[in-house]
C-alpha cells in the first residue's frame, strides 16, 4: 500500500454539513497577529505569473497572488480579519483534527492527559475556552453520512449497522472500503501482494453493504478507489491502464455495468479530491517531464464533456469549501505567511480569501480542513502547533 | 566539573574557543529564531519545490506506510522510515546537501539500485539512496554544498513505480539515523503545501499525539527493537 494511499485512507474520515457560528477576538490573538505579521515578506516587485511549464519562482508566485482581489468582510463582521479567527486548543493539541457534522467543533484522536482515556474528543467552538469534551471511546474509522461504522480487521473490512448492531464482514484484505452515500453499496479492492500502487493489478469489487453479490467490476494498475459519486451507483477510479507508463487516468466506473469512462489523464495523477457535491474534481499531475505543461493542480467537472479540466497558475495544497469553490494555499517556500485563494470552478476566477499581511497564518504540516458548511476554516498552526479556526468571508 | 580558566590558556588556544563562542553569540542575537541552532545542511536539489521538480513524498520516521512494512521493508530500522523520500523525475540532479568527503559509492546501506554517502566531518554522514546511476565521484573526493553527486532515480530501476530521492542522515557509525527535518535549513511547512490531504502518521492510541509531526519524530537506531509495534495502532488493518 503506498503512501498517497494511505494519505486518503487516513483523511477519509470528516465530511458532513451543518450550520455556521460566529467568533470573537481571543485574549491572546493581537500577540499572536503581531508576532506572525513581523515574519512577513515584503511587498513583491516582479511581474505577474502566466501559465508557465516551469515552476514559478516565489517571488513571481507571489505578485501573482497579489494581482488577485481580496475578499471583503462581510457588513456587520467586525471589518477585519482579526476578528475572524480562534485559538481552539492550546496544548500543542492535536494533528489531523476532522469536524464535526454540524461544523460547530473541531474532533481530535486524543488522550489529553495520561489519567484520560483515549478516544474521540470534541473542541468546541463555544463557548470560547470550552474544554475538551470526550464523545466516543471508538476509534474505528467512520464513514460519515449514513449510520454505518466500517473498521478494518485483519483480511477483512467490518461495516456495523450501528443503529441495529448488525455486522457484515467484506473480505477487502485489511484495504479501505468505501461505502454509497445512501449505505446501499460497498466497493473495495483487492491489494494484489500489498503494493497495488506501485506493482500490481488492482481489481475492484462491489456488493451490498451486508457482503451479498460480491462481484469484481474492474481492474487497472495501481489502482485507488476515489470514493462514490453523490448517485451512489458510479465510483471515481484511478488507475494505469498500462504496467509500464506512470499514466494515471481517472474514470467514472459504473458499478452496475463494469462500464468506465474517463474524466481525466496525466503523469503521476494524485490527490484526486471530489467536490461536497460531486459535481467538480480536483488534482494534481506531476513530474512530467516530456509535458511541463502539464503539471499543476487541475480543476475539471465530473460530467464528461461538461468541460476541459483546467490547471491552476499556481500550485500547491487544496479542500473544496462546498460544490463550486475551491480553496488552495500555495506552497511559496520563504514567502512567509501562507495565502488563502478561493477558485470559483465554472468560473475559473481566484480571489484572496485574506490579505496575508492582514491574517498572517502559518500551517503545519498541510493539516487543515474546512468546515462542513463552508463557513470556517481549521489548521494546525506552524508556529505553536495548536488548532485554529478562522471565520471565512462568504 | 569546573569552568576552565580562559585567562590562563594561550591566546593561540584560546582563539578558537573566543571565536566560536562569538559566533554562538552572534547567532543567538542574530539568528532567524533566537535560541535555536542553525541547522547544518541544505536542500539536495537547486531547483525550487513543484509538481514539475519535486515534492515531499514520505516523511521520516513513524509514517502510516512504515507502520504497514514494519517488519519487512523497515525492521532494521526500529520499523520506521530512516530518512526522507522526495519524489523527482528520475535523472535530477542531486546536490550535496553541505561540505564533506565522499564515504562510499554503492556502499553498504541499501536504497538500491545506488547509492552515496558523504561525511560531512560535523557529526553526520549523509545518504543517497535509489539513484539512477552509479553516482559520478569518488571516494575520497572533496565536494561542497550544492555540487552534483549524483542523479536521482528509482527503487526497481524503471523510472516507473515510484521516482524518488531517499535521503538520510546518519551519525558516523552509520548506526543512528536522525530526522533531516531537523537538520535542513528550508520552510518545511510551506514546501508541505501540497495536495489535498497531509502526509499520514501512525498513531498509538496508548499515545495519540506522540510522533505527528514532521519535525517531532525518534532518532533511530540500527537493528533496535521495533518502535511502531504498537498494541492499539490506528488506522489498523492490513498486515
Amino acid at each position: 500500500m503506498s503512501p498517497r494511499r494511505l494519505a486518503l485512507l487516513v483523511t477519509a474520515a470528516a465530511l458532513s454539513v451543518g450550520a455556521a457560528g460566529a467568533f470573537s477576538v481571543g485574549p491572546s490573538l493581537e500577540l499572536r497577529i503581531a508576532e506572525l505579521a513581523a515574519r512577513l515578506v515584503g511587498t513583491p516587485t516582479s511581474p505577474p505569473a502566466t501559465a508557465t511549464s516551469r515552476p514559478l519562482p516565489t517571488a513571481i508566485a507571489v505578485a501573482a497572488l497579489g494581482d488577485l482581489p481580496v475578499r471583503q468582510a462581510e457588513a456587520g463582521s467586525a471589518g477585519a480579519a482579526f476578528g475572524r479567527i480562534r485559538q481552539l486548543s492550546f496544548d500543542g493539541c492535536c494533528a489531523a483534527a476532522w469536524w464535526a457534522a454540524d461544523s460547530q467543533a473541531l474532533h481530535v484522536l486524543d488522550r489529553p492527559t495520561g489519567a484520560a482515556q483515549t478516544g474521540i474528543y470534541a473542541l468546541d467552538l463555544w463557548p470560547p475556552g470550552a474544554l475538551p469534551r470526550m464523545v466516543d471511546t471508538r476509534t474505528d474509522m467512520i464513514d460519515s453520512g449514513t449510520r454505518l461504522l466500517v473498521r478494518p480487521a485483519g483480511e477483512y473490512s467490518i461495516v456495523k449497522d450501528v443503529e441495529t448492531g448488525l455486522e457484515w464482514p467484506l473480505p477487502t484484505d485489511g484495504n479501505p472500503v468505501r461505502l454509497s452515500p445512501d449505505g446501499q453499496r460497498a466497493v473495495w479492492w483487492d491489494a494484489a501482494g500489498g503494493r497495488a500502487q506501485v506493482d500490481g493489478l488492482g481489481r475492484v469489487y462491489a456488493s451490498g453493504i451486508d457482503g451479498r453479490d460480491p462481484r469484481e467490476i474492474g481492474a487497472l494498475w495501481g489502482i485507488d478507489v476515489i470514493g462514490f459519486q453523490p448517485d451512489g451507483r458510479h465510483v471515481l477510479v484511478l488507475g494505469r491502464p498500462m504496467r509500464d507508463r506512470p499514466l494515471y487516468v481517472l474514470s467514472r466506473l459504473d458499478t452496475d455495468s463494469g462500464a468506465m469512462q474517463e474524466l481525466a489523464r496525466g503523469l503521476w495523477l494524485s490527490n484526486v479530491l471530489l467536490s461536497p457535491g460531486g459535481s467538480w474534481l480536483a488534482y494534481t499531475v506531476s513530474l512530467d517531464v516530456d509535458q511541463p505543461e502539464a503539471n499543476g493542480v487541475w480543476v475539471a467537472p465530473t460530467t464528461p464533456g461538461l468541460a476541459p479540466p483546467r490547471r491552476l497558475e499556481v500550485h500547491g495544497a487544496y479542500r473544496w469549501r462546498d460544490d463550486a469553490r475551491l480553496v488552495y494555499v500555495p506552497m511559496l517556500p520563504g514567502a512567509g505567511a501562507h495565502a488563502l485563494v478561493e477558485l470559483d470552478a465554472a468560473q475559473f476566477s481566484s480571489s484572496l480569501l485574506f490579505d496575508p499581511a492582514e491574517l498572517p497564518i502559518r500551517i503545519a504540516g498541510n493539516d487543515w480542513s474546512i468546515a462542513p458548511d463552508g463557513s470556517k476554516l481549521a489548521f494546525r498552526s506552524a508556529d505553536d502547533r495548536n488548532l485554529w479556526v478562522v471565520e471565512l468571508p462568504r | 566539573m569546573s569552568r576552565p580558566d580562559l585567562r590562563a590558556e594561550p591566546l593561540r588556544r584560546r582563539l578558537p574557543r573566543l571565536v566560536g563562542l562569538t559566533l554562538v553569540l552572534v547567532g543567538l542575537v542574530c539568528g532567524p529564531t533566537a535560541g535555536a541552532a542553525p541547522k547544518p545542511f541544505g536542500l539536495p536539489f537547486a531547483e525550487p519545490a513543484g509538481p514539475a521538480t519535486w515534492y515531499i513524498a514520505q516523511p521520516f520516521g513513524n509514517s502510516v506506510y512504515a507502520w504497514y512494512e514494519r517488519a519487512t521493508l523497515y525492521d532494521s530500522a526500529q520499523g520506521m522510515h530512516m530518512g526522507l523520500d522526495l519524489a523527482a523525475p528520475c535523472g535530477t540532479p542531486v546536490r550535496a546537501i553541505g561540505d564533506g568527503v565522499i564515504l562510499s559509492v554503492d556502499g553498504r546501506g541499501g536504497a538500491l539500485p545506488h547509492n552515496l554517502m558523504i561525511d560531512h566531518n560535523n557529526g553526520f554522514v549523509s545518504f543517497y539512496g535509489h539513484l539512477r546511476d552509479r553516482a559520478p565521484v569518488s571516494v575520497g573526493q572533496y565536494v561542497r554544498r550544492g555540487d552534483l553527486v549524483a542523479y536521482s532515480g528509482d527503487m526497481y530501476g524503471t523510472c516507473v513505480d515510484s521516482p524518488h530521492l531517499h535521503l538520510e542522515l546518519r551519525d558516523p557509525t552509520l548506526g543512528r539515523f536522525f530526522n533531516p527535518v531537523t537538520l535542513i535549513d528550508a520552510d518545511w511547512d510551506s514546501l508541505m503545501l501540497f495536495g489535498s490531504a497531509p502526509l499520514a502518521f501512525e498513531r498509538d492510541l496508548d499515545a495519540p499525539r506522540r510522533w505527528q509531526s514532521l519535525d517531532d519524530q525518534p532518532e533511530l537506531r540500527l537493528g533496535g527493537n521495533l518502535l511502531n509495534d504498537y498494541a492499539q495502532p490506528w488506522p489498523g488493518g492490513g498486515r
